[in-house]
């Protein structure tokens, strides 16, 4: 049973969901040092961190109601050591209503401890002090933790019962599936809109029965902590996505809510800084695709996976500069994914460029083209709409450099910050380049600078790269006797520098159109656009042709950051509809849409809202027409 | 003594069988909606014995009794074919008037009784 071969079928079988939230940080650790004469059977995995990913060995006794007679119970071996493929015992009592005392000794970071029991039925008693709370055995327990041991004793239900404890870890562990699931809606998104779009976050909010009261222990969880979702089928479940708790657990009747956020949050942490970017036509989508891996690593971001840097382009003559303005990380990776675009295949080609940054619990970037992944049959789908907005021909902007500026670069030094004129001597050495320096005649003198005090945005003049560090030949040296008195001019003496500047070679801006309209000469609507880069990185690339002189090559220079053209050819086609819902689908992933009519649609998907409720799944997808 | 298979018990109390005592089973579906050519698409989430009648010609007063005491979920016992089978349910309206009368042993008995029952578990395998 597969998720593809589940969703053709008209009535599909019921969805399996896990959601799991773990507070458990690295390096907390709990050992259980002492039990009770009542405890029967120990195994040394009890409190093993990734215990609970280990099977549980039931052992067949006659306890209570006995044991089914299906192979799922197996008799008491003690030779058999605990294990992955054998299964763990865990801690169990004698039968009887004796208590089994149990101590638990935890190192790191832990307020709570989660213990995991065979069954329900029975009570918890920990000792704290003077306090003594009662909680009752169900298969999850949470219980608080106080200092660097708990102790707790644990009745069985009568006299005829025992108590199994499976596993006990450090921290919160709450797993939530089908049993205890209320609703899961995934809000997974992008932003495919024409008119400013902006990276959005995507969201999941848990509804999840839980039998007992953890409410106090919820309220010591904090934002951030690791949620994991997957869903789908035994032998075939969706990729596990991460997301991080976005606001506190609340529980109210039993009922938990629980709201989390992908990573894409962190976008905003990191405000990329001014700079110039010389980019050669060869390497230039190797260094706008780095550009944009690194805004996203830079902002606390782990991708899952990143693609392979792409090939290197035809060698050009010229390198072009690109100045990147300070703005956030989300401004970037959006414009980038806009208005990143290369041809995709022509004769001696680019290969093309499309880069692209999907989160949605699953972060990940590419910059391949997206070629169809999915096929959608219109006669599947519910609620079908379609929105058709005017085509955009136009593009205007506040800028004062326009839409689409260049730059053109001087290949001279030009003094950018300090050129000393108007200064005194005095001043050029207590001034504002900070302390004199002791120098050696016709040697060479390294001063660093505070970036923020020198600053390399003046003017609009650019430094070559991000200035940390200048270099200044000497080019005079003055002689200042320490004590005027002294006229024979022997004694301590100091030497100074004239002159420390800082030296780039001259970058203009150059105003480019405003508005910026489409070729072709087609009615529409213009929109407003915020540059937020100036001048364009290019790749050269050639064309074979035939021609009646034989083949001849001719080749190219093409913009592919920004290019606005991209804006333009973005199809003013949307929609959405309801459809059963497919775990593994990512926003921007592109599909194959069968319409009744049966034309087939190529379609991206700018978001997905899945809902798992009442055990049942469905998904709200929305789109736009085209690759985008 | 009433045998299992002319016999159910609900709520502990042992009844006649009732007439054409036959279960159906329904799927339970969740997450449907109707497409746009009216096909029903749906997650089959499990299964459920269908909500239906219990129907008796003539029953004591002592069983009648016992079902108008039901309240809220109560088990129901049935023997099957496959064996004993336990479901929870919750009784429904009586459905007409049950006619009293007094037997040839001056027992109070009643007839024509019909009473709704609702089976609330769904199975999943």
């Amino acid at each position: 049973m597969s998720i593809t071969s589940e969703n053709a079928k008209q009535i599909r079988k019921g969805m399996e969901v896990h959601v799991s939230l773990n507070t458990n940080v690295s390096g907390s650790y709990a050992s259980v040092y002492s039990t009770s004469s009542a405890k029967i059977v120990r195994d040394p995995s009890t409190d093993q961190s990734d215990i609970n990913a280990w099977p549980w060995r039931r052992i067949a006794d006659f306890q209570s109601d006995g044991f089914p007679l299906d192979g799922s119970f197996k008799l008491w071996d003690g030779d058999t050591i605990d294990s992955q493929t054998k299964g763990v015992v865990g801690i169990r009592s004698n039968v009887g209503i004796s208590s089994l005392r149990v101590v638990v000794h935890v190192t790191g970071d832990a307020s709570e401890l989660t213990l995991r029991f065979a069954s329900e039925g029975g009570t918890i008693q920990t000792v704290s002090g003077a306090d003594s709370v009662e909680y009752d055995i169900r298969e999850t327990v949470i219980i608080p933790c106080s200092g660097s041991s708990e102790l707790f004793y644990c009745y069985p239900s009568d006299q005829y019962s025992r108590v199994e404890i499976f596993s006990i870890t450090p921290g919160v562990s709450i797993s939530i599936d089908n049993e205890n699931l209320l609703s899961a809606t995934l809000a997974l998104r992008a932003d495919l809109s024409l008119e400013k779009p902006s990276f959005p976050v995507s969201e999941i909010e848990v509804r999840a029965y839980w039998p007992s009261d953890i409410s106090a222990i919820l309220a010591n969880i904090d934002e951030g902590v690791p949620l994991t979702y997957y869903a789908g089928y035994s032998g075939s479940y969706s990729t596990t996505r991460h997301f991080y708790l976005s606001e506190p657990i609340t529980m109210e009747k039993n009922e938990l809510l629980i709201k989390a956020e992908d990573s894409s949050a962190r976008l905003d942490s990191y405000r990329v800084p001014l700079q110039a970017l010389y980019i050669k036509p060869e390497e230039a989508r190797r260094r706008i695709y780095t550009f944009f891996r690194n805004i996203i690593k830079n902002s606390g971001i782990s991708l899952i996976s990143a693609q392979a840097n792409p090939p290197l382009n035809l060698t050009g003559n010229s390198q072009h500069a690109l100045i990147i303005r300070e703005r956030t990380a989300r401004e970037y990776v959006q414009d980038i994914m806009n208005l990143s675009r290369a041809k995709e295949s022509v004769q001696n080609g680019i290969g093309g460029f499309w880069p692209s940054f999907v989160d949605a619990g699953i972060p990940k970037v590419t910059w391949s083209k997206p070629t169809a992944k999915w096929n959608i049959y219109e006669y599947d789908c519910g609620e079908v709409k379609r929105n058709v907005s005017q085509q955009v021909t136009a593009l205007k902007t506040e800028d004062s450099f326009g839409v689409d500026s260049s730059t053109s670069m001087d290949n001279l030094w030009t003094p950018l910050y300090y050129d000393g004129s108007g200064y005194s001597d005095v001043e050029n050495r207590h001034g504002i380049l900070g302390d004199p320096l002791k120098v050696t005649a016709g040697q060479s003198v390294i001063k660093n600078f505070d970036l923020e005090e020198v600053g390399y945005w003046h003017q609009y003049l650019y430094t070559d790269q991000p200035v940390t560090r200048v270099w200044s030949r000497i080019n005079s040296i003055c002689f200042k006797p320490t004590k005027t008195s002294k006229k024979t001019g022997s004694g301590t003496s100091e030497r100074w520098t004239n002159l420390l500047g800082i030296k780039g070679k001259r970058l203009d801006i150059r105003a480019g159109n405003n508005p910026l309209t489409k070729s072709g000469g087609d009615s529409g609507r213009t929109i407003e656009t915020d540059p937020i880069v100036y001048g364009h990185a290019s790749v050269k690339y050639s064309v074979t042709v035939q021609t009646w002189q034989g083949p001849q090559t001719y080749t190219y220079t093409d913009s592919i950051y920004p290019v606005y053209d991209a804006l333009f050819s973005k199809s003013n086609i949307t929609g959405s509809f309801l459809w059963k819902g497919d775990p593994r689908m990512q926003p921007r992933d592109v599909f194959n849409f069968h319409r009744l009519d049966g034309t087939v649609e190529t379609c991206t998907i700018e978001s997905i809202e899945m809902k798992h409720e009442g055990g049942g799944t469905t998904a709200t997808i929305s789109y736009r027409l085209g690759v985008v | 003594m009433i045998g299992v298979f002319e016999s159910i018990t609900i709520n502990g109390v042992r009844f006649y069988r009732p007439n054409n005592f036959s279960l159906r089973r329904e799927d339970v579906l969740a997450g449907e909606y109707t497409t746009c050519t009216g096909k029903l698409i749906a997650d089959r989430i499990g299964w459920k014995y269908s909500d239906m009648t219990l129907s008796w010609d003539t029953l004591p007063q002592a069983m009648l009794d016992a079902l108008t005491g039901l309240s809220g979920p109560v088990q129901m016992v049935f023997t099957d074919s496959d064996g004993a089978h336990t479901e929870t349910i919750i009784r429904g309206a009586f459905t007409n008037t049950p006619t009293r009368f007094t037997d040839y042993n001056g027992a109070v008995m009643w007839s024509n009784v019909s009473v709704e029952v609702r089976f609330v578990n769904v199975h999943n395998e």
